[in-house]
């Protein structure tokens, strides 16, 4: 399939998944939303773009769904620029855990019916 | 709670500025100041860091600017996900969706109106009718054609002049009261109020009103009321980034 023709599908894809992806980062530690982009698409090599001011109505819904927290912090002291940084909560754990549960039940039913193998494990 | 406008941070690049004053004359009375403050201060960090990625130059802002994409869709974006907050919402707007609701009121209302008024001509014996002074030979004297009316009374005016007049004003009230896509609220809504209505005529043959009624709604409720609703809501759009040009208290942390 080439490139043009891939794209709209994995954005269509993309929507409904970008918070699991969100909640994946967090899980590691909390991060703000420039470094929770970049590291999306670091981690897939470019594969899933979007732009990158879409991550804040995301982040505060999710904030909003009590999956995620935030707080302010300064970024120096005596500097009073801050940066707001979001966490998983208890409740972001567990829905991370079930959406990845139904996630792997889905990615192996479409593989056993379409015989497609996953592109492989990137660095 | 600190107000995010009282914070102190460095100069922004004006282009930057541009865009953020951009972003606030869209979410400006649509969403809740405090809300819109911390989006507009997380905007502009995220920014500088884009900024700083690209090298900081001048170029690096306009790279900057639209790899973070268009403040409009970033407002639309937001709006959305504001107005559909779970915490925000009644128990029927969570269900049915708060546009939703809001649409089924004002036009159900209607709807059910019009309904009961054919119910009370219909089945209630002509003689009940309240009528105006004006007798049908001095009304003929402006309107010589026959009326579909033997009588002008206040049952006449509420049955032309809701199914004329609701569309429109109600269109527009929806586009004042839904801040994103109006019309597609609309015609959610209207749809299966279409097929309740014929359901309803049918019930109601030998007497044809009701099918009318149905028929009107279909031809001219669905695109007026919708069309109401996308103009109005551009027209509110377009006053709100207006005014809140003109506000000086407006700033991002300078």
């Amino acid at each position: 399939m080439s490139k043009t023709t891939a794209e709209p599908s994995l954005t269509s894809l993309l929507k409904g998944n970008t918070g699991v992806l969100i909640l994946s980062i967090l899980k590691e530690g909390p991060s703000h939303g420039y470094a929770i982009f970049f590291e999306i698409a670091r981690r897939t090599n470019n594969v899933l773009q979007f732009k990158q001011g879409t991550v804040y109505p995301l982040l505060h819904a999710l904030e909003d769904e009590g999956l995620i927290q935030s707080e302010w912090q300064e970024m120096a002291p005596g500097n009073r620029r801050r940066r707001r940084v979001y966490s998983i909560t208890d409740a972001g754990l567990t829905e991370l855990n079930e959406r990845l549960d139904a996630w792997r039940l889905f990615s192996q039913a479409m593989i056993d019916v379409t015989g497609v193998e996953p592109v492989g494990k990137r660095s | 709670m600190e107000s995010d406008l009282d914070v102190q941070t460095e100069a922004l690049d004006p282009r930057i500025e541009a865009y953020l004053e951009e972003l606030h004359s869209r979410l400006w009375k649509v969403v809740p100041e405090a809300e819109e403050s911390r989006l507009l201060e997380e905007t502009a960090d995220h920014l500088d860091m884009i900024v700083e990625e690209f090298g900081g130059d001048v170029e690096s802002v306009e790279l900057a600017l639209n790899e973070f994409g268009s403040p409009g869709t970033l407002a639309d974006q937001y709006i959305e996900t504001w107005y559909n907050k779970p915490s925000r919402l009644s128990w029927l707007e969570r269900k049915l969706g708060p546009g939703n609701v809001c649409v089924l009121a004002l036009f159900g209302l209607a709807d059910l109106a019009y309904w009961a008024i054919l119910q009370f001509r219909v089945f209630l014996p002509a003689n009940a009718a309240i009528r105006l002074p004006w007798s049908p030979a001095e009304i003929r004297q402006y309107f010589p054609e026959p009326l579909p009316f033997p009588d002008f009374s206040v049952q006449f005016l509420l049955m032309t002049g809701i199914p004329l007049l609701a569309p429109p004003i109600l269109g527009w009230i929806v586009g004042r009261k839904i801040p994103l896509r109006p019309q597609f609220h609309v015609y959610s809504v209207m749809m299966p109020l279409i097929i309740f209505s014929f359901i309803l005529g049918i019930l109601l043959l030998p007497v044809t009103d009701g099918l009318m009624f149905a028929i009107v709604q279909a031809v001219y409720w669905l695109p007026i009321g919708c069309g109401a609703a996308a103009l109005s809501s551009r027209f509110a759009a377009r006053e709100r980034r207006k005014q809140a040009a003109l506000r000086d208290a407006w700033s991002l942390p300078q």
